[in-house]
């Protein structure tokens, strides 16, 4: 089954990506691991920054052995430097 | 004043330090620590001239919440908050606010040292650098990915050790 997903760009991201988000289509169901993966071959630039990134549905981190099954937005969070 | 109360702790506005004191609440408290972050105007040998932060507002909303909830736990501080800005600052403009009350001195500064590094360590915030010679740069900071071992654990209540490679502010 083919779903869509939506990558949000954060951080460095957002400089590096040259927009706001990038969207994949895939077929499910595959891994969150899997998924990024195929946007590192996509987007090769942002490679090392993605295998740094922490990734979230909503408010919700999620881990990179985890099945995406339908339509879905990820944020990407890169190395975070608050305060 | 409900909202007052209860502030998003994310905020695009100068922080306004009065209300987060609850100076009517908490008589069992007699002491309050607060810490201000500051823009500084250098990084290493590089003159800053203003910074820009932005934040993944879902996510940071609630783990600055169960920051506070936890360092309050910890410490036995009733009271713990912290305000982070985003958006585009200037030199000396406050980027964040912690406050926290204890029954004592002790407790109420280490629930406020705890809580600061921890949102600095753990909450998706990022700091992009302007510099004097043109250039900008992110701040290099800690990976937040729970399967990633970056050097540093990183589960949901891990206290965070400096195992890391490069330095904190």
């Amino acid at each position: 089954m083919a779903l869509t997903l939506t990558f949000e760009f954060h951080g460095q991201l957002l400089r590096l990506g040259g927009a706001s988000e990038q969207r994949l289509p895939m077929s499910a169901p595959l891994t969150l691991d899997a998924a990024l993966q195929a946007l590192a071959e996509l987007r090769p630039e942002l490679a090392p920054v993605l295998a740094r990134c922490a990734c979230a549905i909503g408010d919700r981190l999620i881990l990179r052995r985890e099945l995406l099954q339908a339509d879905t937005r990820i944020a990407l969070l890169p190395p975070v430097a608050g305060g | 004043m409900i909202s007052s109360d209860d502030p998003k702790r994310i905020q695009d506005q100068p922080l306004a330090l009065e209300p987060l004191l609850a100076w009517h609440a908490f008589p069992e408290c007699g002491g309050l620590a607060m810490f201000a972050g500051t823009v500084r105007d250098h990084h290493d040998d590089k003159t800053v001239l203003s910074l820009s932060y932005t934040a993944y507002a879902p996510l940071a909303e609630k783990q600055i919440r169960d920051i506070e909830h936890a360092v309050s736990a910890r410490h036995g501080a009733p009271y713990v908050r912290v305000l982070h800005r985003v958006g585009a600052l200037a030199i000396g403009e406050v980027a964040i606010y912690c406050v926290a009350r204890a029954p004592h001195r002790a407790e109420a500064f280490a629930a406020c040292k705890e809580a600061v590094d921890r949102v600095k360590h753990e909450v998706p915030i990022w700091k992009e650098e302007f510099y004097a010679d043109g250039s900008s740069a992110f701040v290099e900071g800690c990976c937040i990915a729970p399967d990633i071992d970056d050097g540093a654990p990183a589960a949901a209540d891990h206290h965070h050790r400096h195992h890391h490679h490069h330095a904190h502010d």
